[in-house]
């Protein structure tokens, strides 16, 4: 695990200014560049607000900023952890030229979702509290916690999925029903008290519902966020980094031989 | 005799258990700079539902057993045909994979650059900021990088492409600007596969005369080739590979 952040401080400057330009270059490529931002979290929350507040009528108190949250923090998880499979194979040429830690192009792919992340969430949390009229408390100083909690669990799964997606390509395709899964599961776009008190249980060893509860509780609240939810997911975070290292160790040198590229 | 074969039969033994590149300053001669004991690389196939698992099915063998050794200042050429592991030792040499048996051992803090065609450019970034990234790749800070991005400008004659995306390069010019970053980067052993028989015959010419000028000032080169006559010319030894083994 002390070797994952070793490495995070050794490749600072390549994994501070890659992340820059791949940034520059997805703007680059769009008509709307920097605009999809801010635009794809509104948009689907847009999509949910019609379909479950005006058609279905389940809404909670202040459901664009439960929402508009919701969305943004499952978004940050589920791109950076999806666009880390397949970067073995993406950069096997580069991989093969160098010897690098071979889950260095993961983190700049999480390392670009979490700064859009960062620069969206802040406009929403925002926006968030002026809908709900809450304002600004020292529960705040919690934020940089659960950001710091839920980049860890991002870090554990990208390690072992980018390994994982270049063994099993099927691995991507599977992820991808995971995420809608967890979409649904994580309340997102229902109210979070509608949960059984029997499930509660079960339904928070989902860390995304723990994370995006907690982000809810501090900013829509201004209250602190559950402790032995938070801890969890930390412990979650990190179980899953030494996870990652331990097999990351076993196949660097040997992955791109048995890998079609 | 026997006991030499006995010690000889220890030894293999133990490189099967624990095949592994090994960097220690503990070397026979003083001027080693890498050297193979009985190396093989072995590549599987990927499983795959209803393909066979059986393992000698899936395995497949370029090369075994393979000895050398490099001292400073030696220049290797490896020949043999395609598919016979040319690349496939060139990557283990760079330390970028690890042997399937046999050890190999590199000297500490020996810096290796591996230079071939394909070369892991950014292919969105420009040849400026790949120059950049490719030295910092290799643990080069970027103020060190940009005090010599000027230098490799000029070698790798690019002139404006230089700060073109690299996707908008021929095949030569990509060639070129690999060449002229691994250069500058100033390696103790440089390895190039089949990179002096890329580009122009202008910068052939060039790149030729630099890996002349790199051998005689010191530095251990390993050259695949399939020019015969520069390898025979220019190399100390030569390193035949061939599925027989």
């Amino acid at each position: 695990m002390i070797e994952f952040f070793q490495s995070l401080i050794r490749y600072r400057g390549v994994l501070f200014y890659r992340t820059i330009a791949s940034l520059r270059a997805d703007a680059r490529r769009l008509y709307l560049g920097y605009i999809w931002w801010i635009l794809e979290p509104v948009l689907n929350t847009a999509l949910y607000f019609f379909v479950f507040a005006v058609i279905l009528e389940t809404r909670t108190e202040d459901f664009i900023g439960y929402l508009l949250l919701g969305t943004t923090v499952y978004q940050w998880f589920q791109s950076s952890v999806v666009g880390t499979m397949g970067t073995i194979l993406e950069r096997a040429q580069l991989y093969r030229q160098i010897p690098l830690p071979k889950y260095l192009f993961s983190l700049i792919s999480v390392f670009s979702s979490t700064w859009k992340f960062l620069c969206v969430f802040s406009i929403i949390s925002a926006y968030a509290m002026f809908t709900s009229g809450s304002s600004v408390t020292w529960a705040f100083l919690w934020l940089p916690i659960l950001v710091t909690i839920q980049l860890l669990l991002i870090f554990g799964l990208s390690v072992p999925l980018a390994i994982g997606s270049a063994y099993i390509r099927d691995l991507q395709t599977f992820m991808g029903l995971i995420f809608r899964a967890g979409m649904f599961l994580s309340a997102i776009f229902w109210d979070i008290s509608k949960v059984p008190e029997n499930l509660k249980l079960v339904f928070f060893a989902n860390p995304l519902a723990s994370m995006i509860q907690a982000f809810r509780s501090v900013i829509l609240d201004g209250t602190a966020p559950n402790l032995y939810h938070i801890t969890y997911v930390l412990i979650l975070g990190l179980l899953l980094i030494q996870v990652g290292m331990v097999w990351h160790r076993k196949i660097d040198l040997h992955i791109l031989k048995h890998v079609e590229s | 005799m026997l006991k030499a074969r006995n010690e000889q039969n220890r030894d293999m033994g133990k490189n099967r258990v624990n095949p592994a590149i090994i960097y220690t300053d503990d070397f026979e001669a003083e001027d080693t700079v890498l050297e193979c004991r009985g190396v093989g690389i072995c590549y599987k196939k990927p499983l795959k539902l209803g393909k066979s698992s059986d393992r000698r099915r899936r395995e497949f063998w370029p090369f075994r057993g393979v000895n050398m050794v490099l001292k400073k200042g030696e220049t290797l050429g490896i020949v043999g045909r395609n598919g016979a592991g040319k690349s496939t030792l060139l990557r283990l040499l760079a330390g970028v994979t690890a042997p399937d048996e046999g050890n190999l051992f590199v000297r500490r803090d020996l810096r290796v650059q591996l230079l071939s065609i394909n070369l892991g450019f950014e292919k969105i970034l420009t040849g400026r900021e790949n120059a950049i990234m490719a030295g910092m790749l290799l643990g080069k800070s970027r103020e060190a990088m940009l005090e010599r991005i000027e230098q490799i400008k000029e070698f790798s004659e690019l002139g404006d492409f230089f700060d073109e995306p690299v996707y908008s390069y021929s095949s030569g010019m990509r060639a070129r600007l690999g060449f002229s970053a691994a250069i500058e980067a100033d390696p103790d052993l440089l390895l190039l596969d089949e990179i002096l028989a890329v580009g122009d015959k202008q910068f052939k010419e060039k790149s030729r005369k630099v890996t002349r000028s790199l051998i005689d000032s010191g530095k251990s080169v390993v050259i695949v080739m399939h020019d015969r006559s520069f390898i025979n010319k220019n190399c100390d030894k030569v390193l035949e590979l061939d599925q027989s083994n």
